[in-house]
């Protein structure tokens, strides 16, 4: 269970969201709804504690954010930019790079995985000895997806990862997340998008980011 | 100052060397190039803070005090620490104390092993060594730090996506930062390196050259250079080193969280 309690974050005094509670359940698949600038990001963010929270607490598998080792936590509960980062090397080498990290030491990269969501997403071996300036936005945006699946997260948060993507790339995104779900009933993902339909097509669930609805903090003097 | 047979500089003789520069000036202004302006203010401001430094050792050489030359000593490491700081280009909380620290511990440690452990100078204090020696390394450390620092901040800004990326995949701040010491380091330890590939071949040092106009043989003057060039090695290494790990700490939090916000631009 991914929970969050009572969660608050002010930029400049001003709440962006406040008295933020949900849980998530293993198997679920929930929309993250909101208009922009309602802090969807800001939320996932602070769900990985790459940002802080100004109130509430994030819990998984009954443990707090502060109680977890972060490297452990966030080898688990995995957010996924919008924007995808690459090493200057090839797409191989920045994907074992993770494979490094003392959280995923026990990880090997699965080669028959890796081709099969090649195969997925029907991009060539070849892409993986290209360089990341090679790729097209959509096809960095697919390979970041991939690399982070093939770590084996339990928890996805996908923030618009279908954005730069033309319209047979979203489908076989949408089919290699399908994919990802089937393999474990712990798994569970959040999915940002500006596609309603997709949303519509890919989540059962909704949690909604309402900026009329944030109450100003009861403790705020106002200038 | 037994062997001294070196020429000694009148006022007259400086003046024909300030004649060198107003010709320039002169041209300066005849071609319309705009350089004249700067050339003065950097000539004044060169002769002024000579002389008044000048003054300052020649008391500091008469009266022999410890404790004035440890002060001396402090503002020297001082000045060089603010000074290092105001060439970045960025700021966060607390840089100006963590140059501070990291030049003032890593200057005295060098100074203090080469006066005492390596010339064995007696008394220490003695500042005909003490005072040019730790200015000498200072002045080295002070280039280490800003480009560190400079480098450190700008990678931090600039490589922004790749390292929270990595840290959303697991890594821990430390392997996160990683790549980022590495080339700080890296950039903060190059004129050093470099001086000593090129040194003697291309470039003959200032101190070596002083020393032999001063009337030192030769191969004792490059005795002095070489135990000098191992003292700015050692202290400005030491000093990046230093300032980059203290930047580390305060722009990954021990949360493994990448304190971008905490970075300023320099107005």
């Amino acid at each position: 269970m991914l929970t969050a309690r009572n969660l608050a974050r002010y930029i400049d005094g001003r709440p962006i969201w406040s008295e933020l509670s949900f849980s998530i359940d293993g198997g679920e698949r929930v929309a993250l709804r909101g208009p922009s600038g309602s802090g969807k990001t800001l939320l996932m963010r602070a769900l990985v504690g790459l940002d802080a929270l100004d109130d509430g607490e994030v819990l998984y598998r009954d443990q707090r954010l502060d109680e977890w080792d972060i490297p452990e936590y966030r080898r688990l509960v995995r957010y996924i930019p919008q924007d995808a980062a690459f090493l200057s090397g090839t797409v191989r080498q920045s994907i074992e790079q993770f494979y490094t990290f003392r959280a995923n030491r026990d990880l090997e990269l699965d080669e028959a995985k890796l081709e099969r969501f090649l195969g997925i997403l029907k991009l060539p071996d070849s892409f993986l000895d290209k360089t990341a300036d090679h790729l097209s936005g959509g096809e960095k945006q697919m390979v970041a997806i991939m690399r982070s699946l093939l770590l084996g997260p339990e928890v996805l948060l996908l923030d618009e990862p279908t954005s730069n993507l033309d319209e047979a790339m979203v489908a076989r995104v949408e089919a290699l997340v399908d994919a990802w779900m089937d393999g474990d009933p712990e798994r569970r993902f959040v999915w940002t998008s500006h596609d309603t339909r997709q949303l519509d097509r890919m989540t059962e669930r909704t949690i909604k980011l309402d900026p009329a609805s944030v109450r100003q903090p009861e403790t705020s003097s106002q200038a | 100052m037994e062997n001294t047979t070196y020429i000694v500089i009148g006022n007259w003789q400086l003046a024909l060397a300030a004649l060198l520069l107003i010709v320039n000036i002169g041209l300066s202004a005849v071609l319309r190039l705009g350089l004249g302006r700067d050339l003065i203010v950097g000539a004044v401001r060169m002769t002024v803070q000579l002389a008044l430094v000048g003054l300052v050792l020649e008391w500091i050489f008469q009266t022999r005090q410890p404790l004035l030359i440890l002060l001396m000593a402090a503002v020297m490491a001082g000045l060089a620490g603010v000074a290092a700081v105001q060439r970045t280009k960025r700021r966060f909380p607390g840089v100006y104390w963590n140059s501070l620290v990291t030049i003032s511990a890593s200057a005295f440690l060098v100074t203090g092993a080469a006066v005492t452990g390596i010339l064995q100078v007696d008394p220490w204090y003695d500042p005909q060594y003490l005072i040019p020696l730790l200015g000498m390394v200072l002045g080295n450390a002070l280039t280490g730090i800003s480009l560190g620092l400079d480098r450190m901040m700008e990678g931090c800004v600039r490589n922004r996506n790749w390292i929270e990326t990595m840290l959303s995949h697991g890594a821990s701040r430390w392997e996160a930062a990683h790549e980022e010491i590495r080339q700080a380091l890296r950039t903060g330890m190059i004129p050093t390196v470099n001086a000593m590939m090129i040194m003697g071949i291309v470039s003959l040092p200032g101190m070596m050259t002083g020393q032999i106009l001063a009337g030192a043989a030769p191969l004792d003057a490059v005795r002095y250079q070489i135990v000098i060039m191992f003292m700015i090695a050692a202290c400005t290494a030491l000093a990046t080193l230093g300032v980059v790990l203290l930047a580390y700490r305060m722009l990954f939090s021990a949360d493994h969280r990448l304190m971008n916000s905490r970075i300023r631009e320099k107005k």
